[in-house]
């Protein structure tokens, strides 16, 4: 019945519905588009007043990007923060997909008592953890290295994905695993070769949030890691490139930009996986 | 504080929503409910509470310490100033309100 509306109305659902957008888009993309715009504009041009802010008026320049690569080590901080989430990601995945699948499936005593637990773990914010895992990265002689970060990432990373995965396992149907047990197969295989096949969106999910926490992590990066060549992308930019009251901002965008992006490609890559799983999930069952 | 969503999904019944557009009402925003609401707002309180980043990166506290939150206070008085008993403490400040938050957070999920 609510598909017998005229052209008219369609039209102005449509209408209706991308005004409704166009806000949050604009919100949403707006400081990437400052990024873009301050990032090119020439450090006379920034600083005079009179010159609008929101476009360039006198002529595109590279400068700041040079700086960013010739004066800094923006490279080795680019590699750092890959390393860092890289590393941590994968450990924490696979700590959490044992993890979440013992919690979410099987029945020994406690099982919701650890749930609960994790949960208030994934509560506590780095906020109040940072001092006292500061102290611990020194006693383990991990002081001002990346090492300490691929440590200590996992600690907020894995409440997070066992959480999530312990979730989506419980979704995946008993029954076909029950098959594969009564058919010999040992706990482990009916893991590795019937659960995981059908968690993959569930696990690409948790893929993509990890790496994306691990990119964006800020507390943790500035207080372990003072020695500027072992610094991530973010501390990197924002402490390098701040000095005191001077702040590059030029330079400062475009570290900003260029560090985005890893995220956007990891998005874009995974969000293909991550459709078609969902796609090959829905014909199966 | 990044990506700690509260709950996956406000379930706004379709239904509800289609019987409303059927009655000639152009949109209906469904009001959360109430529980969720609260959590949300308890939440993001305490997050803003503690939060670290922001502050480190626009002013670090500064000018002469009067736009601290207590993670950044605690960072400078703690690792900076090197009393890290005294950092330790205020940052522990955040913490009867994270118990708070907790304890409703457990109860949400615990209904669910």
């Amino acid at each position: 019945m609510a598909m017998v509306g005229s052209r008219g109305a369609r039209i102005r659902s449509n209408v209706f519905a991308y005004a409704n957008l166009a806000p949050y888009i604009f919100f949403v993309l707006f400081p990437f588009y400052f990024m873009v715009v301050t990032s090119f504009k020439s450090n006379a041009e920034l600083y005079n007043l009179k010159s609008i802010p929101f476009w360039i008026q006198s002529g595109v320049v590279t400068e700041h990007y040079a700086l960013l690569f010739q004066k800094t080590e923006f490279a080795t901080w680019m590699k750092n923060s890959l390393l860092v989430a890289v590393v941590a990601t994968t450990a924490s995945v696979v700590i959490s997909i044992l993890a979440g699948y013992s919690l979410g499936r099987l029945r020994f005593r406690g099982a919701s008592a650890f749930g609960t637990a994790i949960f208030i773990t994934y509560l506590v914010p780095p906020t109040l953890l940072f001092l006292p895992l500061s102290q611990v990265v020194v006693w383990l002689g991990l002081a001002d290295s990346i090492a300490a970060l691929m440590l200590i990432y996992p600690t907020f990373l894995v409440p997070f994905c066992t959480w999530l995965l312990m979730g989506y396992f419980r979704t995946i149907p008993r029954e076909v695993e029950e098959c594969a047990l009564v058919d010999g197969a040992t706990r482990m295989q009916t893991l590795s070769k019937i659960v995981l096949p059908m968690a993959v969106p569930g696990i690409i999910c948790a893929v993509l949030f990890s790496f994306t926490l691990c990119w964006n992590e800020f507390t943790y990066a500035l207080t372990f890691i003072s020695q500027s060549g072992h610094k991530t992308a973010v501390v990197g930019v924002t402490s390098d490139l701040i000095r005191g009251d001077i702040y590059f901002w030029g330079s400062l965008m475009a570290g900003a930009l260029l560090a985005s992006i890893p995220i956007v490609i990891v998005y874009v890559l995974f969000l293909d996986y991550y459709v078609s799983g969902l796609t090959a999930g829905a014909v199966k069952g | 504080m990044p990506h700690r969503p509260v709950s996956s999904a406000v379930w706004v019944d379709i239904e509800v929503f289609r019987e409303s557009r059927y009655e000639g009402g152009e949109v209906m925003i469904h009001p959360l409910p109430d529980l969720e609401l609260r959590l949300v707002i308890l939440f993001s309180t305490v997050f803003t509470f503690a939060d670290f980043n922001i502050v480190q990166v626009l002013t670090r506290g500064g000018p002469i310490n009067t736009t601290h939150l207590f993670a950044t206070l605690a960072y400078q008085v703690g690792l900076q100033g090197g009393n890290l008993g005294q950092g330790a403490a205020i940052s522990l400040f955040i913490f009867p309100l994270l118990a708070l938050v907790v304890f409703f957070q457990l109860r949400y999920v615990r209904q669910e």
